[in-house]
């Protein structure tokens, strides 16, 4: 059956992927905003967002630039701690506030990092920033267990519930509307750069940084620059997390996260903005229901499910269903052909 | 004026010497052929310019100033442009995507902000692609090309560049006898802006379009000198007949 004035709806024409993620979208929101939801699913799908935040990220900086982090959870948790200390011990409530330093403290440790990772006199080759990032997340996550000061394995519980403008963001639906506009403005942003000439050198960076170079882009300043703001926006997304969840422990600075990060990615695609919302939703929000009812046999099932992308559907699902659309549309294409041939052939013998 | 020396170069890979004692002179207005027997130490010279490699001794100056140590991004800001034996370009853009980033390296930041469909500089890089006769193939992604038309983007690629010294490794291979023509033309056209090297193993091609060329064998400089001049040089003469 179909509705007309719907398929007249902007939002809802081109791309078949379109109309059902506005659906998927709307049916999600009318969930968590109808009070049978129930606060679980509207804590399970901001929590998602926040990730999806988290992701693109990781995206900008593994899917469009091509330095590949396994330590991407590290300013996500350093976001999180900053917000966690500043709410704890300095009595900070104010959200903007919070964010922005979490997002500052992250960026000022990605430079310190991005600096001996691209700027060094012997730039370091793509293996071993791998391997220092895998480290230091390593290193990072042993320090958050031992040290008193940041509530050591405990991490910082019952952190305070945040205010924007003196409104107290509770967890819920209002924690749901400040996280979804945080997302729609990060995805706006992100799209925006990847569709301009910068997204256009970050691509070109990670496809080919010799020939980069040789055009004139300074292949290390970009990867650093791109991972500072790459490291704001995952500090940004740790401080939002920390706040939701009322906590933040060594757990959101470790390699178990920096590497899910990257499993988000490998399922949904990498190098399109999209792959990271698909990614997420699927895990965190489809496969909610999974890991609840299976949680010892989740983890064996997530990898089962990643080396079956790694070596079947390399470029995720969102490359995947892109690939079919062309098959679909140049079997199409050659039908056309083949009728309007035959037409014609017909045409011609009458 | 002189805009590229290497002066005294040397590259040695352990105990192997691939380059020793090579002093080359490019200015512009001037072709420059390189040619000499496989394992000559062609390849070692152009990348020891580029800045791909870095000299054991010697030094190389672009435009008066020692970028020995620099590395290949500020060379090419100098205006140094390479194009590679085995075309370097970005498969997955399209042809325009690829003129794109070329024309627009060293553009400030804010303007590298503005959408990459911006119309802006299409015209531009259509009339970029017309000696190329790419023109036509804007959009179409650079995968989708043959060997020839990808070498044929590489070389518009650097002609975006509008460097003051090109180096061409094989620009031709893989090419029609039209093909090269055309790039003949081309190359001969450039030069009266630039100073170009090129190095070919098509001694025809590289004798037709050269003002003059510098012979190496074994990593050593042979002969320097115009093609007739270097036709008729003797230690050339043995240099190839020994390697019939």
């Amino acid at each position: 059956m179909t509705i007309p004035f719907l398929t007249r709806l902007p939002a809802l024409r081109g791309h078949w992927w379109r109309p059902a993620l506005v659906v998927l979208a709307v049916v999600v929101l009318l969930r968590v905003l109808d009070g049978s939801g129930g606060t679980f699913w509207t804590q399970v799908v901001t929590r998602a967002m926040i990730l999806v935040l988290f992701a693109v990220s990781a995206d900008l900086l593994w899917g469009y630039t091509g330095v590949f982090t396994l330590g991407h959870a590290v300013p996500f948790g350093i976001g999180g701690y900053t917000a966690g200390l500043l709410a704890d011990r300095f009595g900070w409530s104010e959200v903007l506030p919070l964010a922005a330093a979490a997002a500052l403290a992250a960026a000022a440790v990605g430079a310190i990092i991005g600096l001996l990772l691209f700027l060094g006199r012997r730039p370091l080759t793509a293996i071993a920033v791998s391997l220092t990032t895998l480290a230091i997340s390593f290193v990072a996550e042993r320090v958050a267990f031992g040290w008193s000061f940041v509530g050591a394995a405990n991490g910082l519980p019952g952190l305070p519930i945040p205010t924007l403008f003196g409104w107290r963001v509770e967890p819920g639906v209002r924690f749901f509307v400040a996280a979804l506009g945080t997302l729609l403005v990060g995805l706006f942003v992100a799209h925006r750069l990847v569709g301009s000439r910068v997204g256009l050198v970050m691509q070109a960076v990670r496809d080919d940084d010799v020939r980069a170079a040789y055009l004139g882009y300074a292949v290390g300043r970009i990867r650093f620059v791109v991972f500072v703001g790459s490291n704001a926006v995952a500090g940004l997304a740790g401080s939002l997390f920390a706040l939701h969840e009322g906590f933040v422990g060594p757990t959101q600075i470790g390699v178990v996260l920096s590497t899910q990060v990257l499993l988000w990615l490998v399922l949904g695609g990498r190098g399109v903005l999209l792959g990271a919302v698909v990614g997420v939703a699927i895990v965190e929000v489809a496969g909610r229901g999974v890991a609840d009812d299976y949680p010892r046999q989740w983890p064996v099932i997530l990898g089962v499910v990643l080396l079956v992308f790694v070596t079947a559907l390399p470029g995720g699902i969102v490359d995947g269903v892109r690939r079919l659309r062309r098959r679909g549309v140049a079997t199409r294409s050659s039908h056309d052909v083949a009728a309007a041939s035959s037409a014609s052939t017909g045409s011609g013998m009458s | 004026m002189t805009t590229l020396v290497g002066s005294d170069l040397g590259v040695r890979f352990g105990s192997f010497v691939a380059l020793e004692g090579v002093n080359l002179e490019l200015r512009p207005g001037h072709v420059t052929g390189l040619i000499g027997p496989n394992g000559s130490g062609k390849s070692t010279l152009l990348h020891t310019l580029a800045g791909f490699l870095k000299p054991t001794s010697g030094r190389v100056e672009l435009a008066g100033a020692d970028v020995t140590d620099w590395e290949p991004y500020r060379r090419a800001r100098c205006g140094l442009s390479i194009k590679f034996q085995v075309a370097r370009i970005y498969t997955n853009m399209t042809v325009a995507e690829n003129v794109n980033l070329a024309l627009q390296a060293g553009r400030p930041v804010r303007r590298l902000l503005r959408s990459a469909d911006d119309v802006a500089d299409r015209d531009r890089v259509r009339t970029l692609l017309v000696p190329f006769q790419l023109e036509d193939h804007l959009d179409v992604v650079a995968a989708e090309l043959g060997h020839g038309h990808q070498q044929r983007l590489e070389l518009a690629m650097v002609a975006a560049q509008d460097p003051a010294v090109l180096l061409l490794d094989e620009p031709t291979a893989g090419m029609s006898p039209d093909e090269r023509r055309n790039v003949g033309r081309w190359v001969t056209s450039f030069a009266d802006r630039c100073a170009v090297l090129i190095v070919d193993h098509d001694l025809d091609f590289v004798r037709s379009i050269s003002t003059s060329i510098t012979v190496l064998n074994q990593g050593r400089h042979v002969a320097t000198g115009t093609p007739a001049e270097i036709e008729a040089h003797p230690d050339v003469r043995r240099v190839y007949l020994s390697h019939v």
